[in-house]
């Protein structure tokens, strides 16, 4: 039996630094301050209220990552494919090009729909997060923060290319980042009934997302312009002013209730 | 590569047989220093409390003792006192098998003692060849036979 | 948080699902102090993951309460930060498989107050984990490799392993213990360790915890349960055979 002659250090690794007797729990909160390690952390210990903001934010942060990079892919494939489609149609000498496709709806609407997509999938990187320590709160508001930002980036995109080709207002740069925002917490809504793992509330928020979608009042540059003018039959020429402050409302009790939903996913491991 | 622990029986304890027998041999001597907590953990791959409590044990045995700061060191009658212990033990827990399966097998008593003396015989060569013998104090049952 | 508080409490704990209420948890009480490396054994299906799930916070029990480090985990920003869930998700999990390893790497760094950069790049080495690889293209056993070397360089006072290292070659098991033991050493934490391969992992607990049909069957002292002259596996073996199974193994 020879001890002795063991080698004790089998791992080969010499740890940064020694806690003699602490088990990493220190007094006020989490984290092991002055610790070597604390350098090559993003963000170094967590204490009361302070904690879920920092940790909203590198929910955010992270989010964004994951977002921008396929945003900006979307973006890619989307001038690809129409310049591709103009240069049929102006080669085959069909009609104005312009005027089959007028970019100031398709870009729009395409733009939205791709939020939609993204309202679907990106809720469903919570548990990744979750494994890491953050909270359902933390990642809903990173998640509430990243597509807002993405949506406006999105309709400031819009805005060069109408730029170009149409007239453009404030108003209509606002409605089209409202517009894409709001597309995205549908998405996001949609995917919480199915989160909730429940035949029921899946069906549910599924209809109620479908039902949003067609009802988003703000005039005419959304796919259900048939029902923007059916909304102005029924009520009467909406001011857009009161049409946009209607639609921002809509949005943000959305926003809200999307977080509140969230609070409430059990993840299935 | 590391030692098979017989997990029937409390891990503690062949730890601490483990360094009690480094120490019956000799590898071991007199205010040596023991393996650290943290060697001993990596050498059995167990978990630190088993180590402690059979180091401690020891310690309270008398069989090691500690120095603050630097660790747990043998005593200086340690080998006296395991030998003490285990001298008590040793016909029950060897000799009386052992007869027992000499005469299972079929060997007299005569048989037995020419085949005692001549592993004690090989047992002294062996030690004489590998130039183990770290006896410190004047022991001369080696002789006595 | 002090330290004399139980880095786990759990106080009668019910946990039904699902529209069928399949029963998970069927009143588990226990505490294990902080410190210890205990291992969590059940057959498939006894509530294992159910209870660890429910100490990261992932679910809320349906009745009774938990208290992680002094406080209940759900929800609740500083308890998330210090509790390192490994675990391996049942089915599908393409979202997870299609980040490579040194993003999810970089995502602990980010997010866990203890991350040891250096301590990372180790374990990845050791465990030979291919860095640039997504962990859909990886084999079994390195994406269990790189779950681990995840929880371990948390380090999370209180990190849960739910058989991470189903799909590890023996050899790699044996370094990941030897990991595990050098790390707990250097900064000691809380380890509560599920596993079926409880004769090879035995030895690395300071207590044991053994879990049938939602309950807790047994909690104690390792060593104090090795004096009853059987190894944990037997034991865990005889308490868990249904009626009329025998396990009579003898040996030499």
């Amino acid at each position: 039996m020879t001890i002795r002659e063991s080698n004790a250090d089998k791992t080969g690794y010499v740890p940064g630094s020694s806690q003699p007797g602490s088990l990493g729990v220190t007094a006020g909160g989490a984290g092991a301050a002055g610790n070597s390690a604390d350098a090559n952390a993003g963000g170094a210990g967590m204490h009361g209220a302070a904690g879920s903001t920092r940790g909203a934010m590198q929910a955010f942060r992270w989010l964004i990552k994951q977002m921008g990079l396929s945003t900006l892919f979307f973006l890619a494939i989307f001038a690809v494919v129409m310049v591709v489609i103009n240069l049929m149609l102006t080669h085959v000498d069909v009609l104005d090009a312009n005027a089959l496709l007028p970019y100031s709806e398709v870009l729009p609407n395409s733009t939205a729909g791709y939020m939609l997509v993204m309202g679907i999938v990106m809720p469903l990187y919570l548990e990744i997060l979750l494994g890491q320590g953050a909270t359902r709160r933390q990642f809903a508001v990173g998640l509430l923060g990243a597509s807002a930002l993405i949506a406006s980036a999105l309709a400031l995109v819009n805005v060069m290319i109408a730029l170009v080709l149409a007239d453009v207002t404030v108003l209509s740069v606002l409605g089209w980042a409202l517009g894409n925002w709001f597309y995205f917490l549908v998405g996001w809504l949609i995917v919480i009934g199915y989160q909730y793992r429940h035949v029921i509330t899946a069906i549910l928020s599924t209809l109620i997302g479908i039902c949003l979608l067609s009802l988003w009042p703000l005039g005419g540059t959304f796919i259900s312009k048939s029902l923007t003018e059916l909304a102005v039959t029924l009520f009467g020429p909406m001011p857009v002013l009161l049409a946009t402050a209607a639609s921002s409302a809509t949005t943000l009790v959305l926003a809200f209730v999307v977080v509140i939903l969230s609070r409430r996913i059990s993840i299935k491991v | 590569m590391q030692p098979t622990l017989d997990n029937g029986r409390p891990i503690f304890l062949q730890v601490k047989e483990a360094i009690e027998g480094d120490i019956l041999t000799g590898r071991l001597g007199p205010d040596d220093q023991i393996p650290s907590n943290s060697q001993l953990v990596s050498f059995f791959g167990v978990n630190p409390v088993t180590v402690h409590k059979g180091v401690s044990q020891l310690a309270e045995e008398g069989i090691v003792y500690k120095k603050r700061g630097l660790g747990m060191f043998v005593s200086a009658d340690a080998r006296a006192l395991l030998r003490r212990r285990y001298q008590g033990s040793f016909e029950r827990e060897h000799l009386a098998p052992l007869v027992r399966q000499a005469r299972l097998l079929g060997i007299d008593k005569q048989e037995l003692q020419e085949l005692l003396n001549r592993s004690w015989a090989t047992a002294l060569d062996t030690d004489r060849d590998t130039d183990r013998d770290t006896d410190r104090d004047t022991d001369k049952g080696d002789e006595r036979l | 948080m002090r330290a004399e508080v139980s880095a786990i409490e759990c106080s009668n704990v019910h946990l039904r699902y699902g529209w069928r209420q399949t029963q998970a948890l069927a009143g588990v009480t226990l505490a294990v102090p902080q410190g210890a490396i205990c291992g969590l054994f059940g057959r498939n299906g006894a509530g294992k993951t159910s209870l660890m799930a429910l100490l990261a916070g992932f679910r809320r029990p349906t009745q009774g309460s938990i208290r992680v480090l002094g406080a209940d985990p759900f929800e609740n920003p500083e308890i998330s930060a210090q509790v390192a869930f490994v675990y391996q998700k049942q089915g599908n999990d393409d979202i997870y498989n299609s980040f490579r390893a040194k993003e999810l790497l970089r995502l602990g760094a980010t997010m866990r107050p203890n991350w040891d950069v250096a301590y990372a790049e180790h374990l990845l080495e050791r465990f030979d984990i291919p860095r640039k690889k997504s962990v859909g293209r990886m084999s079994k056993g390195q994406a269990a490799a790189l779950r681990c070397t995840i929880g371990l360089a948390s380090r999370a006072p209180l990190t849960i392993f739910d058989e991470a290292y189903l799909g590890m070659d023996a050899v790699y098991r044996k370094v990941f213990i030897d990991e595990l033991l050098a790390d707990y050493l250097a900064h000691p934490r809380t380890i509560l360790f599920s596993t079926h391969y409880i004769g090879e992992m035995e030895r690395l607990f300071s207590e044991a915890i053994i879990i049938d049909k939602g309950q807790v069957l047994l909690h104690d002292n390792a060593d104090t349960l090795r004096e009853r002259g059987k190894t944990l596996q037997d034991l865990f073996i005889s308490l868990t055979l249904k009626e009329g199974e025998t396990y009579d193994y003898q040996g030499i």
